[in-house]
């Protein structure tokens, strides 16, 4: 039968109702007697306690009361007696109310006492209101007269009352309080007895209680450690109906439902860690390769950093770190964009939205590390998922200082000359094109300054390129300081310079320019101990007057150039059209030239040499002439310079030897010593083999040496001169005259006539037209006639056209003449008919006859 | 934290500054000044938080001073933080007291003692002080202190705040001279009206003609002591002569052994006769005199303003029957020529020696500011009587004094005259006066004889200090006749 079910709630709140009701009993008891204790320590307080202090109170003030009263009669300072008189009075008035209060407490214990104390006070107080009275009328006098006898007997009277009272009340207070001691001694064992009882009682229905519950649920405890540790617990027993019966019945089911799970969770737990086995080892594969990758990564030269979109950094390789300088403790957990560091910061959201867009964005850019600059190359690419989201950013920097510096270093050498750094043609070219076009947007003029050294080659040959090359840096040196801060100076290649002066608003600008040039070239050059002099020959074409393409320009400048060498070089020219019509007339006659030989267009004619005494003919200098089908008869100062650039002369002057030699063997005219004249041009002379060509034209024509004269200019002395040198006496060697041409035009030296193994000096015809009427020519006349003389050398005077000039001639003993005064130049036949084994003769006295024919011999 | 610390230090600083800025205007400025400039000098840590003011005033002084109950002084500890450590010093030179006292912060001294204690370097010169806190000494404010220059300076140097306006009033009994009977045995003794004497020569009439001993009626109760002497008779002297008399000529020679020196000590000493037969005891000051005088035993007396105060109050026999009048002069030519001087007056001075110059300053400006002063000057029975020019229209002040004695206290400034003699010594010379005038008043010489023994003392007492050292402090003296400050007109 099932017990009746009385809950935990139920016992818990029985048996506190129960201690409760215990303590209850034994607080009323212990208060019970505490408020007897109290009540007579009150009473023993109220009637005697504080009675005896107010007695104290009151004896103390009356004190101070009667000190004040002495002193108010014997305050010396009127001023003061008011403030005195009116403290006094304040002070009686409080001890009116305090008497009062006393009193009426006093009268309860001892009525007797409270009468006679009120009476004195009210004595008493009179007279310290007739002192306060008399001290305001300023009767101090009067105020000492009460203070002695008046006042005196009532306060003595007040203090003897205060003071029976004080001894009275001290008694009672003593009496009362050892009354009450005793009575609380007696009540304390009877409440200590009580308290024992009650707690004992309190301790056993605990103690019982306790144990019953604690047994019921140890019990259930070892049931539930044996579940939890699997083993088998049996039934659980449920002794009582209350709320640990509840818990029992509810562990019980629990427990069976337990078992059934447990063996359906081991099945599964076998699953499980097979699924965790398999799980683990893909992941250490996958680990692996992160390590492998992650490796990769760290040791890549290039920094790389990796963020997660809209994040914050999450990875940096310490290549990073190296490249900018910044620790990867400090990069990672930062916005992306705050380690872009892009060179402007516009750039770096650009760069987010390119990259997060899905496209590659990459600058290079200049950057610093701390305190050094570097070029950097920035690469940001969105980094996808496996499912192909762009979920992470990529940022990749490169340091690529060093390429830009090897790029930089092939840029400067593709634009300046090596040699003098000087820019090269190309950004001559460029800087050329950038002048005009900023004076066709500007207005105003540009320059271009074709600048060709004279005389560089033989530097170069005689004293080797060393020397050449620090010629060629001081030159620059030197136009670099002649011209304008921002004027181009550019080396062409060789000795030729370009400078390219813009915004200049008159050619005259351009003038100085190159004046201030040639000025600057005026000292000498010194490389190492040697002192060097050149000269520059400077072309000016000016845009726009002279071309508005930079090509145009420069090749006007070289013509003008060219125009500037043929003027007799250190100096300069400005283009104009006849230099250009010339330069067309020059290609023209270049082009027409060429196969002239072959088409037979060339002939050679004679100009007759006759003595100056005899006037017999002594020989004939062989000129070349052309007639042009296109051009008709073309003058030889026209094609010989033609001829002399463009190499032709080569072929020519061997074609005019070969003619001379072969019209001389014709002639045969070995027997009188006639000399055959021929003209060699510098670039002939300077040809291979010319030597032997000159040996074979004799062999070949058998002519005898000495009657072959080979004719050259001033100016082929004047560069490599060993060279010269060497042939000439080769020549010399092989017994063929040699004849200085154009003498006093160029560079005429002393020293050539006698250096070089000449035989003739030939007088340029400029000095012979004026040699009648000017004073200076017959100078120089008459002094390289007696020059010649004194070196022996044989002297022909060029241009003679008049008698005057043959007579004036012959009279300073010129050797032999020639000029149109003896007649033309015609060709071989008829100078065989005309001239060989003819005499000229000779003017009569100083004045030969203009009109004299010559006399064939 | 320490910044937080710093910047309200700063904050502080800069409303200290504020309020110390010269010219700044607000109730109770004076006031509020000292204390901001107190808490700025402790900010500063020119002065320590605990550091203690040591003031040192003459018996009764403490409460005229520090207010009823000491409120004043609690009101300063409390608004400051700087105690006040107050004791009482005898009734004795402001000289004396501070060389016996060094360690004094703040004390009191009468007018006339300002030479002495500049010339021993005992107080100090406060003009420096009152530039330093942006103060003004203005008599011309609607609240200005009364004469500030004849009160507070010597030459140009600030030597005193003025915390007691001590001008002399002549106190006669309204009721006596009201009497038709007395008018006209007055008529008919002197040939003229029974009226308010405008000359000493007139006034000893009238102390002759009440002068009654046998009915308990004396004609005059003036101080005729030994000490102080020389309040009662300056008056009487510097009004020999038009616009004044002076003590000495350019040299330094006296001056007093003339006929008009004789004049004015034969005046001074003929209210002996008709004053008390103890009148000339040691010891018989105010204390003896206004007593009389308030239970009707005498006609006349001569004393500061704050005698209306005692004659006006509660137990007084005169009340309502006596009146405050001009102090009479002397008929030089066709004019009556008045003139007076500041007695007894405490004057806040600062110690040379004392440790806190500075509080000491503050707290005399403190003390002096027209509505604190309003609580030390309306006490019944202080002995601080009205400096400020509004003291005169408070209305407590008015009752207690009776508006018809301040009318004439205040007219009286604008006839008064630094007193003393203007010398270091002063206390010196004025003593040999003092001595000569008591013996004159005994009977035993003459007043002619008085002054020759005077003038021989006075010329030893030159020498001795050295006649050229002395010269310049009379010219600095001298210099203080001439100077022209604001009456009570200029206050309205």
């Amino acid at each position: 039968m099932k017990s009746p079910r009385f809950g935990l709630l139920a016992q818990l709140l029985t048996g506190f109702a129960a201690v409760g009701g215990l303590v209850t009993i034994l607080l009323i008891a212990g208060n019970m007697m505490l408020e007897k204790s109290a009540e007579r320590l009150v009473t023993t307080l109220d009637q005697h306690v504080r009675p005896l202090a107010r007695l104290q109170t009151l004896q103390s003030r009356f004190g101070a009361l009667r000190i004040q009263e002495l002193e108010l009669g014997h305050t010396e300072d009127v001023f003061a007696l008011q403030s005195e008189v009116t403290r006094l009075r304040s002070d009686i008035a409080a001890m009116d109310i305090e008497i009062n209060k006393f009193s009426e407490v006093l009268r309860k214990v001892a009525p007797a006492e409270a009468v006679r104390l009120e009476g004195h006070w009210r004595d008493y107080r009179a007279r310290l209101s007739e002192q306060t009275r008399m001290a305001a009328e300023m009767n101090l006098a009067g105020v000492r007269g009460i203070t002695a006898a008046g006042s005196y007997i009532p306060f003595m009277a007040i203090q003897a009352v205060l003071t029976e009272v004080a001894a009275r009340t001290e008694v009672d207070a003593a009496e009362a309080y050892q009354t009450a001691i005793e009575e609380q001694a007696r009540q304390r064992p009877h409440f200590l007895w009580l308290v024992a009882f009650g707690g004992m009682l309190i301790f056993a229905g605990l103690a019982f209680s306790g144990q019953t519950v604690v047994s019921r649920i140890g019990a259930l405890r070892e049931h539930a450690q044996k579940l939890a540790a699997g083993e088998e617990s049996g039934q659980i027993a449920v002794a009582r109906y209350d709320e640990i019966g509840d818990l029992a019945q509810v562990f019980e089911i629990m427990r069976q439902q337990v078992l059934s799970r447990e063996a359906a969770l081991r099945g599964a737990q076998a699953a499980l860690e097979q699924r965790v086995e398999e799980r683990t080892t893909d992941l250490r594969r996958m680990n692996r390769r992160l390590v492998r990758f992650a490796q990769i990564v760290e040791q890549n030269p290039v920094g790389i950093v990796v963020a997660r979109i809209g994040g914050t950094v999450e990875f940096a390789n310490s290549a990073y770190a190296r490249i900018t300088g910044l620790p990867v403790e400090g990069l990672i957990g930062r916005p992306l964009i705050d380690v872009l560091h892009t060179a402007d910061p516009l750039d770096a959201d650009n760069a987010l939205q390119v990259a997060t867009g899905g496209a590659v964005w990459e600058v290079e850019q200049p950057s610093r590390r701390g305190s050094d600059a570097y070029w950097e190359r920035l690469r940001l690419v969105a980094v996808l998922d496996e499912r192909g989201q762009a979920t992470h950013l990529l940022l990749s920097r490169e340091d690529i200082t060093e390429q830009r510096q090897q790029m930089e270093k092939i840029t400067y050498q593709a634009h300046y000359d090596i040699l003098t750094s000087l820019p090269n043609r190309v950004l001559a070219n460029d800087r050329l094109l950038q002048a005009v076009s900023r004076s066709r947007r500007d207005g105003g003029k540009v320059a271009t300054m074709f600048i060709d050294l004279d005389h560089f080659k033989e530097v170069n040959d005689t004293l080797g390129h060393a020397v050449g090359d620090s010629l060629l840096r001081q030159v620059a040196q030197r136009l670099v300081e002649s011209v304008r801060s921002d004027d181009v100076v550019a080396r062409l290649g060789g000795d030729e310079f370009l400078v390219v002066a813009g915004s200049l608003d008159h050619g005259d600008e351009a003038a100085a320019i190159a004046e201030k040039i040639i000025a600057a070239f005026s000292a000498p050059f010194v490389v190492g101990e040697r002192e060097l002099v050149t000269s520059p020959s400077i072309g000016v074409a000016l845009y726009p007057d002279d071309g508005t393409e930079p090509m145009v320009l420069l090749r006007n400048a070289d013509l003008a150039m060219y125009e500037a060498k043929d003027s007799g070089r250190n100096m300069y020219r400005f283009y104009n059209r006849s230099i250009h019509d010339l330069s067309l007339q020059r290609l023209e006659v270049g082009r027409c030239l060429r196969g002239a030989l072959e088409r037979q267009e060339l002939h050679v004619v004679y100009h007759p040499l006759v003595r100056a005494d005899s006037g017999a003919i002594v020989g004939a200098e062989a000129l070349l002439r052309w007639t042009s089908p296109e051009l008709g008869a073309v003058e030889p100062s026209t094609f010989i310079p033609v001829a002399e650039q463009n190499g032709l002369i080569v072929d020519l002057g061997r074609w005019v030897l070969r003619e001379a030699c072969a019209t001389l063997a014709r002639w045969r005219l070995d027997q009188i010593g006639f000399v055959m004249a021929v003209n060699v041009s510098p670039r002939q002379f300077r040809s291979s083999g010319f030597v032997a060509m000159v040996k074979d034209c004799l062999d070949e024509f058998r002519v005898p040496p000495h009657q072959l004269e080979i004719e050259i200019t001033e100016g082929l002395l004047l560069r490599n001169q060993g060279e010269v040198k060497l042939i000439l006496e080769e020549l010399h060697a092989l017994g063929v005259r040699l004849s200085m041409d154009d003498f006093g035009t160029g560079y005429s030296s002393l020293s050539y006539l006698r250096e070089f193994p000449f035989h003739t000096v030939k007088i340029d015809r400029s000095f012979i037209h004026d040699v009648s009427e000017d004073p200076n020519d017959r100078a120089l006349v008459v002094a390289a006639v007696r020059m010649a003389q004194a070196l022996g050398l044989q002297i022909i005077a060029e241009g003679v056209e008049t008698d005057e000039q043959w007579s004036f001639l012959a009279a300073q003993d010129c050797d032999i003449l020639q000029g149109f005064r003896f007649g033309f130049p015609v060709t071989e036949s008829n100078f065989g008919k005309t001239w060989v084994n003819a005499r000229v003769p000779r003017p009569e006295g100083d004045r030969p006859t203009r009109s004299m024919p010559f006399i064939p011999v | 934290m320490m910044a937080n610390h710093r910047i309200w230090q700063l904050v502080r600083l800069l409303v200290l500054a504020v309020l110390t800025l010269p010219g700044s205007a607000m109730a109770a400025e004076q006031a509020e000044r000292a204390l901001a400039a107190v808490k700025k000098l402790i900010a500063l840590g020119e002065v320590r938080p605990d550091a203690t003011i040591k003031v040192a005033f003459k018996s009764g002084n403490i409460a005229a001073l520090l207010g009823p109950d000491l409120e004043l002084q609690k009101e300063w500890e409390q608004r400051s933080g700087i105690r006040i450590s107050a004791r009482v010093i005898p009734q004795q030179p402001a000289l004396l007291n501070l060389k016996a006292n060094p360690e004094i912060d703040l004390t009191v001294a009468r007018t006339n003692e300002f030479p002495d204690l500049l010339n021993q370097h005992l107080v100090e010169d406060l003009t420096p002080l009152v530039k330093q806190f942006g103060f003004k000494l203005d008599g011309a404010a609607p609240q200005g202190y009364i004469r500030p220059h004849l009160q507070g300076y010597f030459g140009d140097k600030l030597v005193a705040i003025p915390a007691d306006g001590d001008v002399i009033l002549m106190y006669l009994r309204r009721d006596l001279m009201e009497d038709p009977a007395e008018q006209a045995a007055f008529r008919q003794t002197h040939g003229r009206e029974l009226a308010v004497p405008k000359t000493w020569h007139e006034y000893d009439q009238l102390v002759s003609f009440f002068h009654r001993p046998e009915k308990g009626l004396y004609g005059s109760v003036e101080q005729r002591e030994r000490a102080g002497g020389w309040m009662f008779w300056l008056p009487r002297y510097l009004s020999q002569s038009a616009p004044y008399r002076t003590l000495f000529d350019d040299k330094l020679r006296p001056l007093i052994d003339s006929p008009e020196g004789i004049a004015a000590t034969e005046s001074y000493v003929r209210t002996v006769y008709h004053s008390p037969p103890d009148i000339l005891a040691d010891g018989k000051d105010y204390s003896y005199a206004l007593p009389l005088f308030m239970q009707g035993k005498a006609f006349a007396s001569v004393f500061t303003i704050a005698g209306a105060k005692l004659l006006n109050s509660a137990g007084s026999a005169v009340r309502g029957k006596f009146i405050a009048v001009p102090i009479p002069g002397h008929r030089v030519g066709e004019r009556v020529v008045r003139l007076n001087v500041p007695i007894y007056g405490n004057n806040l001075v600062v110690s040379s020696r004392g440790s806190q110059r500075k509080l000491a300053f503050l707290l005399s400006m403190w003390l002096t500011d027209p509505d604190n002063s309003l609580r030390t000057v309306g006490v019944k029975g202080g002995f601080t009587d009205p400096f400020r020019w509004h003291h005169l229209d408070d209305p407590r002040i008015r009752e207690l004094y009776t508006p018809e004695a301040l009318a004439v206290f205040s007219k009286e400034w604008a006839i008064a005259l630094p007193p003393g003699t203007g010398l270091p010594g002063d206390g010196e010379y004025l003593d040999v006066l003092d001595r000569h005038l008591w013996l004159a008043a005994r009977g035993e010489i003459s007043a002619r004889e008085a002054m020759k023994r005077t003038a021989q003392e006075w010329e030893k007492i030159t020498l001795r200090h050295g006649r050229d050292r002395q010269l310049p402090w009379l010219k600095a003296f001298n210099a203080g006749f001439a100077v022209t400050e604001p009456g009570p007109g200029a206050a309205k």
